[in-house]
């Protein structure tokens, strides 16, 4: 797969604040990229870089190995699915997917005049696209009668129609409930299969970013944190945010003793991690789910369980291990107050270099403030 | 419950309901009643059959206030979108500016145009030359484009400045050069504000009296004029006939516009 696009030293400022720092960023041919990061990160602003609704103020843009920077969106072969669908009211549905192609001009050889595309040629695409996006027998509707879900499909028909090399989506799945979130996903993956084209998702939503790409790019700050595929990223983040950010993570402070023997919370454990310098400072990660709670007198750490949540498939366990709270989800029942150890294999542990983010991410201390900020940053979502 | 509603509901638009009676529809049956009745009271259709006489006129007054709306529109689209796409604590100050003059009395602006116009008028005192304006059809154009405008831009902008920003950018993304952005999507959502914009520059405009007389220095009669002059001459019945036909074709022709606007967004007037 070639490189598509390709972001070289991308800066980009509003009002004297850095939105995007020198990104660098290269998208092949026929992939699924998602845009993953919380909100006011940049995501958005690099969307819409690459679709020319912005100018960066440095660095360049490059489309099939061509400088596209000064190039304007109607020039590019890359349509958008904007976050508010933004369907043309005064056409209905039919107008709205045909739109693109009333506009563009063709010539069968060089020498021929161009010429519009004939009429039964566009409402052959026009309901072609309906049957992909499960709208058939729509045409004629308006589209302010649809659903959101509706509109979405319309929206996503009407950006593909012209056959683009490249669809952006920002947040479009962001409006919908998760039912048909989640349905969505699904229909989307499959369309970006069956046609084969470079989808790039914006979302601040981790699960829809490591259920839907190829590549998941995490952005934080106006920076890439790490670029990898969903595996990658969950299972080896490289700094503390990355780990906060996906999923839960206990994170806590660790010396390297030398390769994979890793010594936190007055312990010395196993890993499976080397390369570090000896007695190097670093982030520890343990994913919650990768801790087994056992006797007091087996476990590798030993602490009290402050609280204790039913979650349906396990319960969500706070234990208090020296004055450091872990989340440990376990399928037993643990009684609040009682004496826990804990057992965590050698592969659970993965070691991050420390980064700016250490220390910030990672304790469950105040556990349900930090809820209470995650689904505030949700509701504050940048439009 | 419900009853309760519906009783608060009288009772909070009895007022309206008290005033539109008193000022609109009372008005309005006075002027059927002498439209078709003589200076005696009795019931004639005569009054109507004598209208034909004032064709001319009207024709007059149609091609002036035609003439003026036009550009009203061609002045005030442009002017609007300007303003509407302006930062919000600029618009703030564009519309103030735009609204400035309408706070000066229209016949005192209108005297203002004679003044700056005539022939010893300060614009000809100014240039050293002795241009005849007031008297000309353009200078009743332009009193009725200067004193109608607003009307025009205000609608526009409140309409253009609603419009989702993300138009632009879904137009230019699925293919359009700029003038297409304008031409296939910004003014086909801009059509109810053009409406309203044009109906309320031409039915005052159609029907204005002292603009014509003031500006038109007493070479023209327009329909308003007419209207004004059977009623100060006592001729009730007369004016009230013109008047009325007057308001059926504006209605219809209003009716008629309304049909090319967005039937949700439009309909502002009738």
């Amino acid at each position: 797969m070639t490189k598509l696009i390709e972001l070289k030293g991308i800066s980009k400022s509003f009002d004297g604040e850095r939105v995007l720092d020198s990104i660098n960023l290269y998208i092949r041919d026929g992939e699924f990229v998602t845009l993953l990061g919380p909100s006011g990160c940049g995501k958005t602003t690099m969307l819409r870089i690459i679709g020319g609704f912005e100018t960066a103020d440095e660095g360049s843009l490059y489309f099939d190995g061509a400088e596209i920077s000064e190039v304007p969106a109607h020039k590019r072969h890359i349509n958008t699915v904007f976050q508010k669908y933004a369907l043309f009211p005064h056409l209905n549905v039919y107008e709205n997917i045909a739109f693109p192609l009333r506009l563009k001009k063709v010539s069968k050889d060089n020498i021929e005049r161009p010429k519009r595309i004939p009429e039964e040629e566009i409402k052959k695409r026009v309901l072609e696209m309906l049957d992909m996006v499960k709208l058939s027998g729509f045409e004629n509707k308006s589209v302010s009668t649809l659903s959101g879900g509706q509109q979405q499909r319309v929206a996503i028909a009407r950006a593909l129609i012209s056959h683009p090399k490249v669809l952006l989506l920002d947040e479009p799945l962001g409006a919908l409930d998760l039912k048909l979130r989640k349905d969505m996903q699904n229909e989307l993956k499959a369309i970006q299969q069956s046609i084969g084209i470079t989808f790039i998702y914006v979302t601040h939503d981790q699960e829809e970013a490591l259920s839907m790409s190829d590549t998941v790019v995490v952005i934080a700050e106006g920076e890439i944190q790490q670029i990898g595929t969903p595996t990658d990223i969950y299972n080896e983040p490289t700094n503390a945010f990355v780990a906060d950010f996906i999923g839960e993570s206990n994170i806590v402070d660790g010396v390297m003793l030398e390769d994979k023997k890793v010594k936190f919370s007055g312990k010395v454990f196993d890993c499976v991690d080397g390369g570090f310098g000896k007695g190097e400072a670093v982030d520890v990660v343990v994913r919650p789910e990768d801790v087994d709670v056992v006797e007091p007198e087996r476990g590798m750490l030993v602490g009290k369980a402050t609280s204790v949540t039913f979650k349906g498939v396990h319960y969500e366990i706070i234990v208090d291990i020296g004055g450091f709270k872990w989340m440990i989800q376990s399928t037993d029942y643990v009684a609040p107050e009682q004496t826990i150890g804990l057992y965590i294999e050698p592969d659970a542990i993965h070691i991050m270099k420390k980064s700016k983010y250490s220390g910030k991410f990672g304790d469950y201390s105040s556990f349900s403030d930090e809820m209470d900020k995650l689904s505030d940053a949700d509701a504050a979502e940048e439009f | 419950m419900k009853k309760r509603n519906s009783l608060l509901r009288s009772i909070a638009a009895a007022p309206h309901v008290f005033w539109a009676v008193l000022f609109i529809v009372l008005p309005l049956i006075i002027v059927v009643y002498y439209a078709f009745t003589d200076a005696d009271g009795g019931f004639t259709l005569e009054n109507i059959a004598a209208l034909p006489e004032y064709a001319p006129i009207f024709l007059l007054s149609l091609e002036l206030s035609v003439i003026a709306t036009f550009i009203c529109l061609l002045v005030g689209y442009p002017l609007a979108y300007f303003i509407a796409k302006a930062k919000p604590e600029r618009q703030k100050l564009f519309i103030m500016l735009l609204m400035l003059p309408m706070w000066t009395n229209l016949l005192i602006r209108t005297y203002s145009i004679m003044a700056i116009f005539d022939d010893g008028g300060f614009l000809n005192t100014l240039l050293g030359t002795s241009i005849h304006i007031i008297g000309t059809k353009g200078a009743v154009i332009f009193g009725m484009v200067y004193d109608f405008l607003p009307y025009m831009v205000l609608p526009i902008y409140t309409c253009v400045s609603k419009i989702d920003k993300h138009m632009w950018e879904a137009a230019s993304d699925l293919g359009c050069r700029p003038v297409q952005v304008m031409t296939k999507v910004i003014l086909p959502l801009s059509m109810s504000g053009i409406i309203s914009g044009v109906t309320m520059v031409l039915v005052p405009s159609i029907s204005t009296f002292y603009i014509s007389q003031k500006l038109g220095g007493g070479t023209f009669e327009l329909i308003g004029d007419t209207i004004e002059r059977q009623f100060v001459t006592n001729a009730l019945n007369s004016g009230a006939a013109i008047s009325l036909v007057m308001m059926v074709l504006i209605l219809i022709s209003l009716s008629i516009m309304n049909k090319f606007s967005d039937s949700e967004e439009g309909g502002i007037i009738v």
